[in-house]
């Protein structure tokens, strides 16, 4: 078996690239620096494919399902009306500074005025921004990362989020998703955070059709000192939808940087790489996940923690409830390099499969090359607590009432890391939503 | 009030209990002693519902119905109640949220509104004192971190903020030292009344100074062999279970 997939949607993606950059020098020329990085991007992806289970990070995860058939690429010029959606998809009781966005694009017309010192640019104003010359393709290198190549290369356009001051309320980034066929939707963010700012950004992403669609989200973000990030990536997204995200962050000295990664039954394949690098010296990176896998669902996440400088922190946890014939996969990779003395990393990775056909593949991969560490990992997989449940019941509690307690417990170590109580409060209701608990057979039954 | 007549159970396809019989009227404490696998937890365990535990024959009425086709929950809303001897911490479930819907369950199965916030507070406070159980305990995550004498107390806490007709006191006494012992004691005493039972189970008679019980029974290999008044503890404390099962083979010989 090959390393690679060459397929039906590899041979349409290759041979639409001509024309597809023809189209995109008339209507959105990229300046000559970015696009060298768009043509060097096509030839790594036309040369690897799309990647195999042969190659360790897809071992459990295989491309050849969800890729099996053609995504066209997309003019991205597409329109709907989002008044009703955009309700529906806000989040009850957060103030948050809403900002629309229609297969990637900006929808300024349903979006809320950005406060003083944030900058949301798109087309020709973000592809002429100097950060786009200094950031682009260079935090998130395509080079071995095969979902990058592929979005480095077909992407139309991306979006660069500058902020500069403080912000007091969070930003709500809603990515809205529409096609009438069978859609390829590459997605790309750059942001730059300067010196000090504290901010707080939401990430959630909607369905507005049924048909198909392969969303391929790649994000790069980048923190100067001193900087307190908080992401919450929220995806309830519905069936037909395959998910690629790649999260490419860079810290600099002093920084913090939370990221919390929520996903729930609905996409029917989710591909998550959170990576963070910590380039500065003193600062910290905080990965929090909680992934609820239902129906044939696939969750995969890939994570790195990057320590290259002395003195910085890392925690990760990250937990999954996998119930139906669901499959999750955690692969957490901690890399601590020569000279990043008095580093603290700390990983660990819980699981609870509430299904008898129900799979979860972990791995902790830690690689140190300093010797004044301190880092651990743990992994866990498990089902229910029977004696728990028992203890519960024999207090007047249904089995049912007994096992959504004891699920809720098991989720609030990471839902307990999410300092706006109503955004908790969301998560939470689309925890209860997906769970289906009085199917759920007990493994030893 | 329970009525056991001739039940037998085992685990894994052994049998512990090989005919138990034991009747238990309002008002009253007996005690259920026994050496080592005699098969005292599991008649607790059989009675509360666990279905690691078969069933294999006997029956057990309570209150006039079939206990043993109750599930577990039903049997603490009918009135049931257990207390642990290995109370399970559970990290993420807070003690007092547990508490508020375990009592509003077994309320709304007597056909009783959930109680106000304020009563509540104020019934946990008054059951809080009964077993000194420190307030900042409540609030943590059940039984999580707690110690062993302070996961004890928190079940006296659970019976008392529950208020059962019938509990029954899995090994209480066990790794607890005296002034946890005396703490436990004392709740049960105050909770004791003329409508209201207890079974106490356990392997040494030092619980027994401070709550006296009507009845003492031994259990030994699955049935009950010896049943009296307070003083047969006096007497198994003083000659071991040795002497019981001596005295078991001298009948047969």
């Amino acid at each position: 078996m090959s390393k690679s997939i060459f397929n039906s949607f590899y041979q349409y993606l290759i041979e639409q690239y001509e024309a597809f950059q023809a189209n995109l020098q008339g209507t959105l020329p990229w300046p000559d620096a970015l696009l060298k990085h768009k043509q060097q991007a096509f030839e790594l992806f036309k040369k690897q494919g799309f990647p195999s289970t042969k190659q360790e990070d897809w071992k459990y995860t295989n491309l050849a399902g969800p890729l099996q058939q053609i995504f066209h690429l997309s003019a991205g010029n597409e329109t709907a009306d989002l008044q009703t959606a955009l309700k529906a998809a806000s989040i009850k009781d957060v103030q948050a500074c809403r900002i629309v966005l229609l297969n990637g694009r900006l929808q300024r017309a349903y979006s809320d005025p950005l406060p003083e010192g944030v900058h949301f640019l798109e087309g020709a104003e973000a592809l002429h921004h100097y950060y786009a010359e200094e950031y682009f393709a260079s935090l998130a290198d395509p080079t071995g990362i095969p979902l990058v190549a592929l979005n480095t290369a077909f992407v139309p356009a991306f979006n660069l989020l500058h902020i500069q001051k403080t912000t007091d309320r969070p930003l709500h980034i809603m990515h809205f998703y529409a096609s009438h066929q069978a859609s390829f939707l590459p997605e790309r963010l750059l942001l730059v955070t300067e010196e000090q700012v504290q901010t707080q950004i939401i990430d959630t992403f909607h369905q507005l059709t049924t048909e198909p669609i392969l969303i391929n989200y790649v994000v790069e973000q980048y923190l100067k000192e001193q900087v307190a990030m908080d992401i919450f990536l929220i995806n309830a997204l519905q069936p037909n939808a395959t998910f690629f995200h790649h999260s490419e962050t860079y810290l600099h000295s002093q920084s913090t940087y939370h990221h919390l990664n929520f996903s729930f039954p609905g996409a029917d394949f989710i591909r998550n790489n959170i990576n963070a690098r910590l380039q500065g010296s003193a600062s910290e990176a905080n990965l929090w996940g909680l992934y609820v896998g239902g129906g044939h669902q696939l969750v995969d996440n890939h994570t790195i923690v990057d320590h290259q400088q002395p003195g910085c922190n890392s925690n990760e946890w990250y937990k999954g409830i996998l119930q139906d014939k669901s499959t999750g996969v955690f692969n957490g990779k901690i890399f601590v390099e020569k000279g990043a003395q008095k580093t603290n990393a700390f990983q660990k990775n819980n699981a609870i499969l509430l299904s008898r056909e129900a799979t979860v593949h972990a791995k902790p991969q830690l690689e140190i090359f300093a010797d004044d560490v301190k880092c651990s990992h743990g992994s866990t997989v498990g089902q229910m607590n029977e004696e728990a449940l028992f203890y519960l019941r024999t207090r007047g509690l249904s089995e049912l009432t007994a096992r959504q307690l004891l699920i809720e417990a098991f989720a609030f170590d990471i839902l307990s890391k999410i300092p706006h109580k109503a955004v908790a409060h969301h998560v939470m209701e689309l925890l209860r939503q997906h769970l289906h608990l009085e199917s759920s057979i007990p493994i030893d039954a | 009030m329970l009525q056991i007549k001739n039940l037998q159970a085992s685990v894994n396809g052994e049998p512990i209990l090989k005919g138990v019989d034991l009747e238990v009227k309002a008002g009253e404490i007996h005690a259920i002693m026994g050496p080592n696998g005699s098969g005292k937890s599991t008649l607790a365990s059989v009675l509360a519902g666990n279905e690691l535990y078969e069933v294999t024959g006997g029956e057990a009425w309570f209150e006039g119905k079939n206990l043993l086709e109750m599930p577990p929950e039903i049997r603490a809303r009918e009135g049931l109640f257990m207390a642990f001897q290995y109370p399970v911490e559970i990290p993420g479930v807070s003690n007092i949220n547990f508490l508020k819907t375990a009592l509003a369950e077994i309320r709304a199965h007597r056909g009783l509104p959930p109680l106000s916030a304020k009563e509540f507070m104020q019934r946990l406070k008054e059951k809080q004192e009964l077993v000194e159980f420190n307030a900042s305990l409540v609030n943590r995550s059940l039984n999580e971190g707690f110690s062993g004498g302070e996961k004890k107390r928190n079940e006296i806490l659970q019976l008392a903020m529950l208020e059962p007709k019938l509990a029954i006191l899995d090994e209480t006494d066990s790794g607890l030292d005296i002034d946890a012992l005396r703490i436990v004691a004392n709740g049960v005493n105050k909770l004791r009344a003329k409508d209201n039972a207890f079974i106490i189970i356990t392997h040494y008679q030092r619980l027994l100074q401070y709550i006296i019980p009507d009845y003492v029974h031994v259990l030994y290999d699955g049935r009950i062999i010896k049943s009296g008044t307070k003083e047969l503890a006096y007497e198994l404390e003083e000659k071991g279970y040795d002497w019981i099962k001596e005295s078991l083979q001298a009948s047969f010989s």
